[in-house]
């Protein structure tokens, strides 16, 4: 009988078998057409809105990418592990050449290429609306969308993260809250700096440092406006974003390498 | 189901009854659908504590509140209420969206004309233009309130010298300023700026609210007509 694991890239292998794990949910459908009539909505809300029809529907466009994008993160990749183990499928996979840290990035790259799938199809359906309503483009548009993925793929790992050790409500609730906290920390930063005491100041720190800050992948404003951005603001920006991720994975892989996976 | 029905006539009339009940309750709320003692708006929180709870989604938001002022402004023309939660909305709508120029602009029109509040108005301008310093649109408007609203030329000149200035600022800008600074401040005058403003203002609303603001205009200007000659 044939390995069904690459014995060259295991991780690649168990990408792919998470993506058609993933694929055939129903959750994945039901955030598409909802997040595509969402899209579509803003075409009919347009003329509603006096003086702002163009950035009503690049708003309710990019935030739908972003937002439905971090959602099925939360939606589809809370409970992955703990029922492969549960099912037992973990320790079977784990039997053949394929180590914790394969497996880890494997899950990983299987989540994140079913995500930008999802945020794929979402982007060909808000084009073809701006393209319906006349909307203008600018670059910054698409500039907005990639670090939306590149968000995602942040959320992912941390996900990740808190999925290798707690159980899936925890992570997803815990996932939530590295989101919120994540786009509140630079200003929770600022204000501790203005208004708080040395302790809040160095647990705003902490906290800034710690948790991706997710307000940097957020340049909608530009898009929507057509203002200037630097070249130089989205490569920091997609550099951070990489080697926030490569972190929480390799935290990710450090933790599970000791779990117990038996069933 | 069918023979369930037949053999329970009673949940049949049940059904009929609710259904018949249902529709009839429908068109009777209609009736008391709006209640004007109830001032919704009053509960809207600062714009500085809507943007800080919109997490990065501050531009969708500012749409939603955007749409709902909008619509505060559609019910005042309807007679339904006066303006007083106006330039609230104004200000959680370019608090989220500190960029969203049109904003300033219909918000300063309508305060400072329909709400006759001419400093709130001017100050939603200044504060737009802190914000967007290379828009020209905000200081014309500054000046085109100045110079209809509190007839001053002088002020008025300067700002439109401002805008004509600024990068895209069209040819018109500098001649409003030009116009200006040539005559006294009078309602003749004021009437045909705002015809110059409904010319070349590029949104219908935009051109829709000069028209309102040059029929109020002739108006006055007939009823003062009609004063003196009496």
């Amino acid at each position: 009988m044939r390995n069904p694991v690459n014995a060259n890239a295991p991780a690649l292998t168990i990408a792919r078998y998470t993506l058609k794990g993933y694929i055939k949910e129903r959750v994945l459908l039901v955030v598409l057409v909802f997040a595509l009539l969402l899209m579509v909505s803003s075409y009919v809300l347009a003329p509603l809105a006096v003086g702002a029809q163009r950035k009503i529907i690049v708003d309710i466009g990019l935030a739908s990418i972003s937002v439905f994008g971090v959602l099925l993160v939360v939606l589809i990749a809370a409970g992955s592990y703990s029922r492969e183990r549960e099912k037992g499928i973990l320790p079977n996979i784990l039997s053949k050449p394929v180590s914790r840290v394969d497996f880890v990035l494997g899950k990983f790259l299987g989540t994140w290429v079913t995500v930008l799938l999802v945020m794929g199809c979402m982007t060909v359906v808000y084009f073809s609306v701006m393209l319906v309503s006349r909307t203008s483009f600018n670059g910054v548009i698409f500039v907005a969308v990639f670090l939306s993925a590149l968000e995602v793929a942040v959320v992912t790992a941390v996900m990740t993260f808190f999925s290798t050790f707690t159980s899936p409500l925890l992570s997803a609730l815990f996932t939530l809250c590295a989101v919120v906290s994540g786009h509140l920390s630079a200003d929770l930063l600022e204000f501790a700096a203005r208004f708080g005491g040395a302790g809040f100041h160095a647990m705003s720190s902490v906290a800034y440092y710690v948790l991706p800050n997710l307000a940097l992948f957020n340049v909608r404003s530009e898009a929507v406006h057509g203002l200037p951005l630097m070249n130089q603001y989205v490569l920091s920006v997609t550099v951070y974003g990489v080697f926030y991720t490569l972190f929480a994975l390799l935290a990710s892989a450090l933790i599970f390498r000791r779990r117990d996976v038996s069933a | 189901m069918k023979a369930l029905l037949r053999r329970n006539p009673v949940i049949l009339l049940a059904g009929a009854a609710v259904v018949l009940g249902l529709l009839l309750s429908t068109v009777w709320v209609q009736k008391y659908r709006y209640r004007p003692y109830l001032h919704e708006k009053l509960y809207l929180p600062s714009g500085k504590f809507v943007r800080e709870f919109s997490l990065g989604y501050r531009e969708v938001v500012a749409d939603a509140v955007w749409l709902s002022a909008v619509q505060y402004y559609g019910d005042f023309r309807k007679g339904n209420h006066d303006l007083r939660y106006f330039s609230g909305l104004i200000d959680i709508v370019t608090s989220l969206d500190p960029h969203f120029t049109f904003a300033y602009l219909f918000g300063a029109l309508v305060v400072s004309e329909d709400a006759g509040s001419f400093e709130e108005g001017t100050d939603i301008l200044k504060r737009g233009m802190s914000r967007n310093p290379t828009s020209w649109q905000l200081p014309f408007e500054i000046g085109f309130l100045n110079f209809v609203n509190r007839r001053d030329n002088a002020l008025a000149a300067r700002y439109f010298e401002l805008a004509s200035r600024l990068p895209g600022a069209p040819e018109y800008a500098g001649r409003f300023a030009a116009f200006v600074y040539s005559k006294a401040g009078d309602s003749g005058s004021s009437i045909r700026m705002w015809e110059e403003y409904k010319e070349h203002a590029d949104d219908p609303f935009l051109k829709e609210l000069a028209e309102r603001y040059i029929e109020k205009l002739n108006r006055e200007s007939a009823g003062k007509k009609a004063g003196s000659d009496a």
